[in-house]
């Protein structure tokens, strides 16, 4: 806990003072704050992920807004595989005690038809926020909306790409190998049978020393990874009319057998690897490629590693050798990615929403994103196009070019009732067959257990959620 | 104790107890009966009326289901895997527990030098907690950098990655070794204490007579701890039948459902889906279950008489 | 049958020398009692005997054969324990036969053996009972019939009398005594109790700091006690000590007290004692020999002493009465009704041919 005091300090002294003077034109940053001095002395209380995410509240945006505010911020961290538990029970409860609500976009149509959140278009107006919400890149604006209303600003640019290896893919003999070996020039994948022979290439030529890639296969998380695969082979969760669960099909069984089968490219062991084992093998350059969210982007650069709450992390062997690109299929996963949304129980609404909107604005939330430590990537038009972000490393304006992309290609995950079942039940299909269960049978089993869940919760109900989230236009490849 | 008298004579001096007014013990426990009944037997209520509506994620419908959760949990292969996980994990964790308990405490019951430092490293692995326990494994069984696979390279003479917890084929004896490292010490704690308090004369005595060391465990010391084995015996079952933090640490139930048990399905029902009703139903029957094993148990072992 | 020699035995408890080379021969049939107080060895030596302890050097042998390396199963012994060491899940039938089972007799011979050790000990009707359905003395039955029913060469009783009351005592003392007349087998007895020593052994055997103070039958112990330890260890109520000086008194020797009484020694003692007049001596007497001064002569030996009487314990069949004699408290044994009250003087005569003179540098007899 110690250092957070320390780093904190510094980085709202820097701040304040980059802040400057007053801006004339009044932003949606300052007309928060304007607007939230009147609640001077009052206490926010802020559900957060806990780990390096809470960094963000704890060190920089808390102490900052109480300076500017005198409001004071109470952050409560909890674990994020219990957060949707935690939001859930202390609704049902109605404890209030928090005002402030994170979540995760596939938790929204829960929260949203069990009123936990609070619907924020008249404040939007009220405040003067529309211009800046337009901002926010469409594919994650549309996130919070639900059914024709905003319930939450997206506030994270989660998104997995594709890091590769600049030094090897630019290799005169991995070139000229590559190409012998299997026709084509060696490029940053743009098919997953690509990238099966790119990593089966490096695996070949490098192994023990050096892996042609790895993937997150974590349970709670390796369901992000089949989700965009299948979708990008042109998978549908569901048969629209009947909501039959359409995951165990000829592209679900493909994708999962894909997944299992490029284990043999990856280092040994990796069918248990989560995100930490991937990003220290990457860092101390033992994989050719990785698929990933945003931060390692700043991280293998060495942007910013050196503070603290950084220490963990193995120093970047990798620096200046990293490129950055789509994943297969081009439409990458918008995988997890926090919105921000104002508690239906809060006993003060006006000032959690305008706290929201304060970190969520284009000042603020850019000063956010750039943060070494706290997990927020770029997710606005104008963090894409930031020359302050740009200027960060050599690479950022190629990193930036990438997420931007990303974003605009982006799918959302699966988000209708009672999706942490139905995710759940996916999980525990992908484990159970790299635990040795035939794919078929494993999906066959998961496909069943969707339809008992959509039985369960009600056909029309779970229909009309699922065509809610399938309107969107982030939810098929486009 | 010189002064042998017949038995009924001494028992029918403590006829009515130490305090002759018989409210007054009544008096005595009504607080103790208070708190146990508004923090155990309130919540069990609840959690049956609860077990037959039906509250949901979708809603929380508080309506009468009837057994509505109980049909779905009769026809839960999931649960009954689970149920099933369990009781295996049972029945080969505590005869292992128990057999390697009661070698550890046979050694350590004679006196001998350093024995108070080994027992007392011995138990340590109790006074952890299992969710801790389950965390340190974790780390020991994993493929890269933990030692489990690094010792089994030196003996094989070769790098070995055994995905230790993401292989069905060998995520249960992963979780058998957490388990039986983490609670084999109270089985040697306990029948350690049962082995002193057995009459050091009556072992002497059948050794003098002639019988084997078998004999002398099996006739003399067994009876001799039975009410403590059976007490140990009946107190880890129960824990194991309920057993969530280890295999939480580890698994997560997890390849699949390969390692769930009972209360990692409850949990996952209850917290994760909010499946609240039919979580109830499941946490009912289990109540149910392991209440009648209990009063069967405690009857063969002639204690709750 | 058996006899057993013990040979330079040296026992320790970590730093403790519990038995400090002792050699002891027993002969066969011999009752031998190991006597003496807490921490003096004896248990011990039983227990090493029987195999439950191991020895650190010297040898044990049973008829001749070394049994240091023998398991306690193997020695052909028998034991029974202080707190008799009953099976308590077993009943008496079965605590009897578990030696013979264990050494696979035939069901048939256990069937005959044990009826017979229940018939020895008059328990056969308890044979179906648990230990804990038992009196103490009934207890105590049943632990002698499992050392019995063996026929072992050799019988080890560890106090076994020291859990029952006085008067169950005093019954089972003469039943040990009349089977050991019956059985005719050696038989090793450890006690405390110098009362049990005296009425049981044909042997005592007095240890004390884990050596042998002194051993033989048990009226040569009493009577020719070789130390201040002996003397005052059998017999009770213990023996009076007085702290005296060797002096000359006419034609004999003397002792004289502080407060300058002389009682005067008898001739053979002042013969040997002749070496030492003028040197601190202590001077012994037990009870029995402070008796009332008979009217006329004394006899050849005695002193006779007017005393003023402290205090007086009636047992019935005699009086203990304390006086004073130069400061320290001395018992008298008196008849029942010799003195009535504490504070009346009394004419006392004492045996000064039993008593003994001890050095009290050494503490022993001179």
């Amino acid at each position: 806990m110690k250092f957070r005091l320390g780093l904190g300090s510094v980085v709202v002294t820097l701040l304040l003072s980059a802040a400057g003077p007053p801006a004339l034109a009044q932003n949606a940053a300052d007309t928060a704050v304007e607007a939230a001095k009147k609640f001077s002395g009052t206490t926010l209380n802020l559900l957060w992920q806990a780990g390096l995410q809470a960094n963000d509240p704890l060190v920089f945006s808390g102490p900052l807004f109480e300076e500017l505010t005198g409001v004071k911020i109470n952050v409560v961290e909890v674990p994020l595989t219990e957060m949707f538990s935690k939001i859930l029970i202390e609704h049902r409860a109605r404890t209030g005690s928090f005002d402030v609500m994170p979540a995760t976009p596939a938790w929204l149509p829960d929260l949203i038809e069990a009123g936990a959140l609070e619907p924020l278009d008249d404040f939007v107006d009220q405040f003067g926020y529309r211009e800046e919400f337009a901002d926010i890149a469409p594919v994650y604006r549309v996130m919070g909306e639900y059914k024709g209303q905003i319930y939450a600003f997206q506030d994270d640019g989660d998104v997995l790409i594709n890091y590769y290896r600049k030094d090897l893919f630019a290799d005169e003999s991995n070139k000229s190998e590559f190409k012998a070996k299997f026709g084509y020039d060696l490029a940053p994948p743009t098919t997953w049978e690509q990238f099966s022979q790119i990593s089966q290439f490096f695996t070949e030529k490098f192994a023990p020393d050096l892996y042609g890639s790895a993937r997150i296969n974590a349970p709670g998380l390796v369901h992000y990874v089949f989700q965009e695969r299948f979708r990008n082979d042109g998978g549908k969760f569901f048969d629209a009319d009947a909501m039959k669960a359409q995951i165990n099909d000829d592209v679900g069984v493909a994708t999962l057998q894909a997944m299992i089968d490029e284990h043999r490219f990856m280092p040994p062991g990796v069918e248990a690897w989560g995100p930490i084992e991937v990003l220290s093998a990457w860092m101390a350059g033992d994989l050719a490629m990785m698929g990933w969210w945003p931060p390692p982007g700043r991280w293998s650069a060495g942007y910013g590693t050196e503070v603290e709450a950084l220490a963990w992390l193995p120093k970047s062997t990798v620096a200046g050798k990293v490129g950055y690109a789509l994943p297969p299929g081009g439409a990458p996963e918008l995988a997890a990615g926090f919105v921000l949304g104002v508690s239906s129980s809060s006993k003060n609404k006006e000032l959690a929403y305008l706290f929201i909107q304060w970190m969520n604005s284009k000042d603020i939330s850019l000063q956010r994103t750039m943060l070494p430590f706290a997990l927020r990537d770029p997710f606005r038009t104008s963090h894409f196009r930031s020359d302050e972000y740009k200027a960060l490393w050599p690479a950022a304006p190629e990193y930036l070019e990438t997420l931007e992309a990303a974003a605009n290609a982006g799918l959302a995950d699966l988000s209708i009732r009672s999706t942490a079942a139905y995710e759940d039940a996916l999980t525990r299909a992908i484990s159970a067959a790299f635990g040795g269960t035939g794919v078929k049978e494993a999906l066959d089993t998961a496909a069943g257990e969707w339809d008992a869940l959509t039985k369960q919760i009600g056909l029309e109900t779970q229909k009309s959620s699922y065509l809610e989230w399938a309107s969107k236009s982030n939810a098929y490849p486009r | 104790m010189s002064v042998p008298r017949a038995t009924a004579a001494v028992s029918e001096q403590w006829v009515g107890g130490p305090f002759g007014d018989s409210r007054f013990k009544y008096f005595l426990i009504a607080p103790a009966l208070f708190i146990m009944l508004s923090i155990a037997l309130f919540p069990l209520i609840n959690l049956l009326v609860v077990s037959f509506q039906g509250i949901s994620i979708i809603a929380e419908n508080k309506s009468f289901h009837g057994i509505l959760n109980y049909q779905r949990l009769a026809g839960d292969s999931r649960m009954w895997k689970s149920l099933l996980h369990t009781v295996g994990l049972l029945l080969v964790a505590l005869p292992i527990e128990l057999i390697f308990g009661m070698a550890m405490a046979l050694l350590f019951v004679d006196k001998m030098r350093g024995r108070q430092i080994f027992v007392a490293l011995l138990v340590l692995p109790m006074v952890i907690a299992p969710i801790v326990a389950g965390a340190t494994w974790r780390l020991m069984f994993d493929n890269q950098f933990g030692p489990i696979n690094q010792i089994i390279g030196w003996f094989a003479g070769r790098d070995v990655t055994i995905v230790w917890l993401a292989d069905s084929s060998f995520v249960w004896p992963a979780i058998l070794a957490t388990e039986v490292w983490h609670s084999t010490p109270f089985m040697f704690i306990i029948l350690l204490a049962g082995l002193a308090g057995v009459d050091r004369s009556q072992i002497e005595s059948a050794q003098i007579d002639g019988a084997s060391a078998a004999r002398i465990f099996f006739k003399i010391i067994l009876p001799a701890i039975r009410p403590v084995l059976a007490v140990a015996i009946l107190i880890r079952a129960l824990d194991l039948f309920r057993i969530f933090d280890i295999i939480w640490a580890l698994t997560r139930g997890g390849p699949g459902t390969v390692t769930e048990t009972i209360s990692t399905f409850t949990f996952v029902k209850a917290f994760e889906q909010f499946d609240t009703s039919f979580a109830a139903a499941v946490a009912i029957t289990v109540v149910l279950i392991l209440t009648a094993v209990t009063i069967y148990a405690l009857r063969r072992i002639e204690i709750a008489r | 049958m058996a006899h057993i020699r013990i040979s330079s035995l040296h026992k320790y408890y970590d730093s403790v020398h519990a038995v400090r080379g002792i050699d002891l021969d027993i002969r066969d049939g011999e009752f031998t009692v190991l006597v003496g107080p807490s921490g003096c060895g004896k248990s011990t030596m039983l227990r090493a005997i029987a195999g439950l302890e191991n020895i650190d050097s010297g040898t044990i042998e049973i008829d001749d054969e070394v049994v240091n390396n023998l398991a306690p199963g193997d020695r052909d012994v028998a034991m029974v324990f202080q707190n008799y060491a009953l099976y308590p899940y077993m009943n008496v039938f079965d605590n009897i036969a578990f030696g013979l089972r264990a050494r696979k007799f035939p069901a048939r011979e256990i069937t005959a053996r044990v009826q017979a050790a229940a018939e020895t000990l008059d328990i056969v009707e308890l044979l179906k009972r648990l230990p804990r359905q038992l009196s103490g003395g009934q207890r105590q039955r049943v632990a002698i019939g499992r050392a019995i029913v063996r026929d072992a060469r050799l019988f080890l009783f560890d106090e076994p009398l020291s859990n029952l009351d006085a008067q169950l005592r005093e019954g089972m003392r003469v039943e040990i005594k009349q089977l050991h007349q019956r059985l005719g087998k050696t038989m090793i007895y450890v006690t405390h109790d110098q009362i049990e020593a005296m009425t049981l052994a044909d042997r005592i055997v007095l240890l004390k700091d884990g050596s042998i103070e002194q051993e033989g039958a048990p009226l040569d112990l009493f009577e020719r006690p070789v130390s201040r330890f002996v003397a005052g260890f059998l017999g009770s109520p213990s023996m009076n000590f007085l702290p005296a000086k060797l002096v000359e008194n006419g034609t004999y020797l003397g002792l004289r007290f502080a407060d300058d009484v002389t009682l005067a020694l008898p001739a053979a003692a002042s013969q040997r004692l002749a070496s030492r007049v003028g040197q601190d001596v202590t001077f012994g007497v037990r009870t029995e020999h402070i008796t009332p001064a008979r009217d006329g002569e004394l006899d050849d030996g005695f002193v006779d002493l007017l005393v003023t009487i402290d205090l007086t314990q009636p047992t019935g069949s005699r009086t203990y009465a304390s006086f004073k004699l130069a400061g320290v408290a001395v018992q008298a044994e008196l008849r029942a009704h010799d003195v009535e009250q504490p504070g009346e003087q009394i004419k006392l005569q004492i045996d000064m041919n039993r008593a003994i003179v001890i050095d009290p540098s050494t503490e022993l007899v001179i």
